[in-house]
């Protein structure tokens, strides 16, 4: 019985050694661009390359940062 | 960093003459046929990646020009789906259709992309009353390219994402990708180290992350920003930074919840598409998982290069 009580009691010294500091759930809040991930605006789409300059107005709305 | 497929680079493109062009973007091949003895034409950036055509292709599209009523129909139908940009989406019953519609032209849609619900084969087509200069004709330009492998990359099997980024690989041989959106600074990073002996800039702007059997590859893609990097290779990820203009060099552990958070942000899912968002927030919770992703703060001089490369040094 003192056995069992002991076993207990050492399981429970590892348990609270173990255990992680609680921390209280919080929300964090990430930007997102619609204009950017929709791919609505184009910095950058190859249609903007040195070869045809002009067909990047076909196809970008308007231009990125 | 290796070729996207050794086979193909070596065999290099089909031939002139023949009707057919296949790209290979991220590993994923699109196959263009061109009507008649015309080939699609490619714009000449991505040329880079156009590839044998033995490649079993991910998708065939037939490509020429379309019947203008269909335009016009697509243009009286309420889309499934507005981006609030250039490109709505209709669903049919078997199929989903991408129009691209500009003011230069008007209220109808001067090209679409139509693909089958599985995404195996579709047609590509340009309104021939919309009077597109001959010079433009590039029937897979923006946005309907990073539109088609966007989805691509979300199939079963395919496991990958689409992702707002430069990548440059050095003479270790060490793969860093540098994620942000449009104005943290890969066009600056990219400049910088593209000034230093040695390194490859994939690309400058867009790049696509895969798993392969053996791990976590970037690819180049033709999406380039103002460095105009666009390689057609791949390479081993060692680390994913997350860009943060600062006063001096720094990187910050992130936690892989808030860390695959902040590449959603900065990838290109496809929104509309409830299975395909889960495919990308799975897919990046492995990436985080598994390669180390962390918040660059740089100074935008040379210094973050030797600061990056330090760091895995040993």
């Amino acid at each position: 019985m003192n056995n069992q009580k002991n076993h207990s009691s050492a399981n429970q010294e590892i348990t609270q050694s173990v255990k992680r500091t609680y921390l209280k759930p919080r929300i964090e809040s990430v930007e997102m661009r619609p204009t950017e991930a929709l791919l609505g605006a184009c910095k950058t789409s190859s249609s903007a390359g040195p070869a045809s300059p002009s067909c990047s107005t076909l196809s970008c709305s308007s231009l990125g940062s | 960093m290796m070729p996207m497929n050794a086979a193909s680079a070596l065999a290099g493109p089909e031939n002139p003459s023949s009707p057919t062009r296949t790209l290979c973007l991220g590993g994923l091949t699109i196959r263009l046929i061109g009507s008649g003895a015309s080939a699609p034409l490619i714009e000449p950036i991505s040329q880079r990646f156009l590839v044998d055509s033995e490649v079993t292709p991910t998708i065939t599209l037939e490509v020429g020009e379309g019947d203008p009523a269909e335009f016009e129909k697509l243009a009286s139908q309420k889309p499934f789906f507005d981006s609030g940009g250039t490109w709505k989406l209709y669903r049919e019953d078997k199929t989903l259709v991408y129009a691209v519609t500009v003011p230069i032209f008007g209220d109808i849609p001067y090209r679409f992309l139509e693909v089958a619900n599985d995404f195996s084969t579709g047609r590509l087509l340009i309104n021939p009353k919309a009077g597109v200069p001959e010079h433009c004709l590039f029937p897979l330009a923006f946005p309907l390219d990073e539109l088609l492998v966007a989805n691509l990359l979300t199939l079963p099997g395919n496991e990958g994402v689409l992702l707002h980024a430069c990548a440059v690989t050095d003479p270790d041989g060490n793969a860093y990708v540098f994620v942000g959106q449009s104005g943290d600074g890969k066009s600056t990073t990219a400049r910088i180290w593209a000034a230093r002996e040695g390194m490859t800039i994939l690309t400058d702007e867009r790049v696509i992350i895969r798993r392969h059997e053996d791990g976590f590859f970037v690819h180049g893609t033709p999406w380039h920003g103002d460095q105009l990097a666009a390689v057609p290779g791949r390479a081993r990820i060692s680390g994913i930074f997350i860009l943060r203009k600062a006063p001096a060099n720094s990187v910050t552990e992130t936690r892989p919840s808030l860390a695959s958070a902040l590449l959603f942000a900065r990838s290109f899912p496809p929104l509309h598409n409830p299975e395909s968002l889960a495919a990308t927030a799975a897919f990046l919770e492995s990436l985080v998982t598994n390669v180390p992703c962390r918040e660059l703060h740089f100074l935008p001089d040379s210094s973050v290069v030797d600061f990056v490369r330090g760091l895995y040094a040993a």
